[in-house]
């Protein structure tokens, strides 16, 4: 279209002055035309882009309001997000036996061992949605042993090693300064009670001690102190290592009796816990 | 004639390639993050980076689709027009306006998108800020072409 008409006409910088009079006149009025023309065409493409600048500010702006509209309720740690409040742990009931880092009768059919991270987000979303309903279903009644096994996956680094000063890490050697106190299990749901999601400031080192506080059953200055001389580095050390040998890749992963299965989804351990006890 | 017109428009036809070629690069990390958005959607943490952090959270979907999907769409909807304004010459001004709008919504949700990521989730994913790059660039190369058609250089004699 106008680009059609533009290339018909005449270059603005054609030498004029070899041509004669008439004709430098017609080649006047034909470049008044074409600039005459060529704003018109202007004036056209601007008007396409102004509406469509606005249409595409006005389609954005909706997308971003609908977009947050929805955003928060959708979280996964749905709890308290500022650092500054710490909540007290999920209640472990009197009937199920601690003994350690395991959950259970001794004597269960079927051991669970869950591989798990306290920063990672899906491992929060399990102990928040799922682990009560696991101790309801299979713990409580001596059908599983459930182990904890601390890997700090968020802190592994690109060549293999584990960042010791990173909040998995030190979240890991907290829960077993619980565990040298026997107070394993309420400090470790304290733990996860107060994730607040990747490399957020939830386990600092002053943020674990005020989390063992919310575990009255613990001496917090033998905490504290187990807490800052890093008694449990090599203990964490060996966790990763063991997970790492054991071929785990990813948070939380649960082995049940020996058959892995990664994710948070709680109707997929479901089914190979039933398949367990369902024998053969 | 069309071949005349190719040569004339040489120096725009550079840039109209430009952005096929940007386009092309657009889908391929666009591709990229959408896969690894239905990988975490399996509900695991592998520690792999930030990436994993922006598109678990709660802003990598909008109305339920995948923000790396609309910006797949995005990507696939500009090289689609700008192959047709390469084979099609006569519609090189309207193609080249909508290729500007369509670009200037993705670069504004995409600005938006860095600001998340920089003020609200607090963690970079650094193929989401390559894919903002390729839709800068992709704009700033059509906005050059929009300023041409508005403004064409005359003609050497």
């Amino acid at each position: 279209m106008s680009h059609e008409k533009q290339k018909k006409r005449p270059s603005r910088n054609r030498p004029a002055g070899t041509a004669g009079s008439r004709q430098a006149g017609a080649n006047n009025r034909t470049t008044r035309l074409a600039t005459a023309q060529k704003a018109q065409q202007r004036r056209q493409l601007l008007s396409w882009l102004g509406t469509g600048i606005v249409i595409a500010i006005v389609a954005v702006a909706t997308l971003i309001v609908l977009n947050n509209r929805g955003g928060e309720s959708k979280s996964v740690a749905g709890g308290p997000d500022n650092p500054a409040t710490v909540v007290a742990g999920q209640f472990i009931d009197s009937s199920i036996q601690q003994t350690g880092t395991v959950l259970g009768k001794p004597e269960a059919p079927i051991l669970v061992v869950e591989y798990g991270d306290y920063q990672c987000p899906f491992c929060v979303k399990f102990h928040r949605e799922s682990m009560e309903r696991l101790m309801s279903e299979y713990i409580q009644s001596g059908l599983i042993r459930f182990e904890f096994h601390e890997y700090p996956i968020i802190d592994s680094k690109d060549d293999g090693s584990f960042d010791t000063n990173g909040e998995s890490y030190r979240a890991a050697e907290a829960a077993r300064c619980a565990n040298d106190q026997g107070e394993y299990w309420p400090y470790h749901n304290a733990l996860y009670d107060n994730s607040l999601g990747e490399f957020k400031g939830s386990f600092t080192p002053d943020r674990l001690k005020q989390i063992a506080m919310q575990v009255p059953a613990l001496n917090q200055e033998a905490f504290g102190a187990c807490v800052d001389n890093r008694t449990h580095t090599a203990t964490v050390q060996h966790l990763a290592a063991d997970a790492v040998a054991a071929g785990i890749n990813s948070t939380p992963t649960f082995v049940i009796n020996g058959r892995p299965v990664t994710g948070a989804d709680y109707g997929a351990i479901k089914q190979v816990i039933e398949e367990q006890l369902a024998g053969p | 004639m069309p071949v005349r017109r190719f040569f004339a428009h040489a120096d725009l036809r550079k840039s109209e390639t430009w952005t096929v070629v940007l386009a092309l690069v657009g889908i391929a990390v666009a591709s990229y993050l959408t896969a690894v958005h239905y990988r975490d959607s399996l509900l695991v943490c592998s520690g792999a980076s930030d990436c994993e952090t922006v598109q678990n959270s709660s802003y990598s979907k909008l109305l339920g689709i995948p923000v790396a999907i609309l910006g797949l769409a995005m990507y696939a909807a500009s090289l689609g027009l700008a192959i047709a304004r390469l084979a099609m010459v006569e519609l090189v001004e309207r193609v080249t306006m909508l290729l500007f709008v369509v670009l200037f919504a993705g670069f504004l949700f995409s600005a938006y998108l860095t600001w998340l990521e920089l003020f609200v989730i607090d963690a970079v994913c650094q193929w989401c800020v390559v894919s903002a790059l390729i839709t800068t660039l992709l704009l700033a190369n059509e906005g050059s072409l929009v300023y041409r058609l508005m403004y064409p250089e005359p003609t050497e004699p």
